[in-house]
């Protein structure tokens, strides 16, 4: 399979994949862009006894987690930088935007505030959230991609669904609410 | 999360991933040839330690030969 076959069958699981991650559609692409360049070269020297998808989940996850950890440092060293930047009048585009082209205006602000909970899980919370209940992965699909157990990610899910809870409803009462 | 929609990525993005992989091409060396350099650098190394290895092998000249400081002057005996 050449690049452009490769590209033309995965270009959707990639970016739909990284949007999951940075909800935004500039960002995305700069991820696709990275994870096929990535591809680019190291398809000479992929390993044909594994699947073809299942190693492209991987690195787009990496890219993806990769990406989220360079933001939040930027963000975090943004201010500094303004400090000494003052003459830069360009407006600064907000790291955090939402701009989610697969959400639909009118669920936009419930989603935009799921999202800002599901950034706050740890990272392999969220991708087994993301895998699974986002993109419709199943638990075996999951743990292949993850190099975790079917337990492990079950576990996973359990642990993400409870702090997500937690997290909209700190009362157990509400949660019960939510819940039924 | 059943609200998300599938998306396609856009069109043009296809020739901007082809420009980035063009562009990563001339930017990096490949692989193959840091390891004919390193091959290389090596070589010239290990010929050059030869070398040395070699010359120190020569014995070291005599300094009181060399200088004629030897005490013992057999001139008058000739």
């Amino acid at each position: 399979m050449n690049f452009e076959e490769v590209y033309k069958e995965h270009n959707g699981l990639v970016y739909n994949l990284a949007l999951q991650y940075v909800q935004n559609k500039e960002d995305a692409e700069e991820i696709t862009q990275d994870v096929f360049v990535i591809l680019h070269n190291k398809l000479p020297s992929f390993n044909k006894n594994s699947k073809l998808s299942t190693w492209i989940y991987r690195i787009t996850i990496n890219r993806s987690l990769d990406y989220l950890k360079a933001r939040k440092r930027k963000k975090r060293f943004g201010f500094l930088v303004s400090l000494f930047h003052e003459e830069t009048a360009e407006p600064r585009r907000e790291a955090s935007d939402f701009d989610h082209p697969g959400v639909l205006l009118e669920h936009k602000e419930e989603l935009e505030s799921l999202f800002q909970l599901i950034n706050g899980l740890s990272e392999n919370q969220k991708t087994a959230l993301i895998l699974m209940k986002v993109d419709g992965r199943t638990q075996n699909e999951t743990a292949e991609i993850m190099k975790v157990s079917a337990k492990a990610v079950e576990s996973l899910v359990q642990r993400a669904k409870q702090n997500l809870l937690n997290k909209m409803a700190p009362s157990k009462e509400q949660r019960i609410k939510i819940v039924k | 999360m059943r609200k998300i929609q599938r998306v396609e990525p856009s069109h043009d993005l296809y020739a901007v991933i082809v420009n980035g992989v063009q562009q990563y091409d001339k930017e990096h060396v490949s692989l193959r040839w840091v390891w004919a350099a390193a091959a290389c650098l090596a070589l010239l190394i290990s010929v050059n330690l030869t070398a040395i290895q070699l010359t120190n092998k020569a014995p070291a000249p005599d300094l009181t030969d060399l200088f004629s400081l030897n005490a013992q002057n057999t001139l008058y005996h000739d």
